[in-house]
């Protein structure tokens, strides 16, 4: 068992150790050595902000682009206290969730349980053939980022109502409502 | 589909996406240049007062009547006594061990500056080398208080 991991742990800590000398020099403003940092992580990085704001290409792109701009400012401020990527992806839900909250009807306007109510209301099914990623790019912004952090990118409930502002038990019933829009959602697909 | 094969397939997601377009381009125009302060702000003030120790100390006959001239000295325990006060009024912070390592390279610099000064009371540079030693000794208690 260890023979099959062990490969696999080398990679990691390969890609940690790299990653944490293109840190250093991308912090002494070596820029080409962030270029670097930029390539590896790129694509997990637009991949949690497009989950966040709806699979909206231009707004993750341009997100995306606030992101690696931000952890250029942010890098003499890492202290190496977790992986470089961790530290990116925390940095990356953040403008994420930051430009949700700013546009109107955003996330601060779901800040209960009682405006999923709405939401769950509206869930006749779609009648369009929807993946699971466009269903789950329907769902209202502020279950969606539940949903999205909690079941795709393995968060807690208590690191998400941090980032969140809300109580672990919203959490907890903002993904509920979620899944439950989706099943709902995916179901009317099968029938659809 | 059931509530655990909706979960098996959202934790089936890819986690990775290649955006549409090269971002790159739009990243790098807009990086703002390090700028890289140093580290230890004061080291270049500890290093003059070793300076100035080392001068005091290769000066062999240094008259010790000389030593205990009034002069800028009297100045000096003025600046020392200063510092005493403003100290007190910060309630006695616990300093990270980085920050005590400071402090203590600045007790020992303002130490040797007022050694200095004793050994040439004429010597102003001193003085003022030894009020900057003492704000930022300050300036550490307070970063001690911030936290």
């Amino acid at each position: 068992m260890l023979a099959v991991n062990a490969p696999e742990l080398i990679d990691t800590q390969d890609a940690a150790e790299a990653d944490a000398a293109l840190v250093r020099r991308a912090t002494a403003g070596d820029v080409g050595a962030f270029e670097c940092l930029y390539r590896r992580h790129v694509r997990r990085v637009f991949a949690v902000i497009w989950r966040l704001v709806g699979g909206i290409d231009a707004r993750a792109e341009e997100l995306t682009q606030d992101a690696f701009v931000r952890a250029w400012q942010a890098l003499p401020g890492f202290r190496g206290d977790s992986a470089f990527s961790t530290w990116l992806h925390r940095l990356a839900v953040n403008i994420a969730l930051m430009d949700l909250r700013s546009r109107a009807g955003g996330v601060d306007r779901e800040t209960d349980d009682s405006a999923l109510e709405h939401h769950a209301s509206d869930t006749a099914p779609l009648g369009l053939r929807l993946d699971l990623e466009r269903a789950v790019a329907t769902l209202p912004p502020r279950a969606r980022a539940v949903l999205v952090l909690y079941d795709v990118e393995g968060w807690s409930h208590e690191e998400i109502a941090l980032e969140l502002g809300m109580a672990v038990g919203s959490s907890k019933a903002q993904l509920h409502r979620a899944r439950g829009l989706l099943r709902q959602r995916l179901g009317g697909e099968a029938h659809g | 589909m059931d509530e655990l094969e909706l979960r098996r397939q959202l934790r089936g997601l890819a986690r990775e996406r290649e955006p549409g377009r090269d971002l790159w381009a739009g990243i790098a125009t807009r990086l703002p240049a390090r700028r890289s302060p140093p580290r230890w702000p004061w080291a270049g003030l500890a290093l003059a007062a070793s300076v100035a120790l080392l001068a005091l100390l290769f000066r062999p006959q240094a008259d010790i009547a000389q030593l205990a001239s009034p002069g800028l000295s009297r100045m000096a325990d003025a600046v020392h006594l200063e510092y005493r006060a403003a100290q007190a009024q910060l309630a006695g912070p616990v300093l990270s061990a980085e920050l005590r390592q400071a402090d203590r390279a600045l007790q020992e610099s303002e130490h040797a500056l007022r050694a200095a000064l004793r050994a040439d009371p004429q010597a102003t540079y001193l003085l003022s080398q030894l009020r900057r030693t003492a704000e930022q000794r300050l300036r550490i208690r307070q970063l001690g208080v911030i936290g």
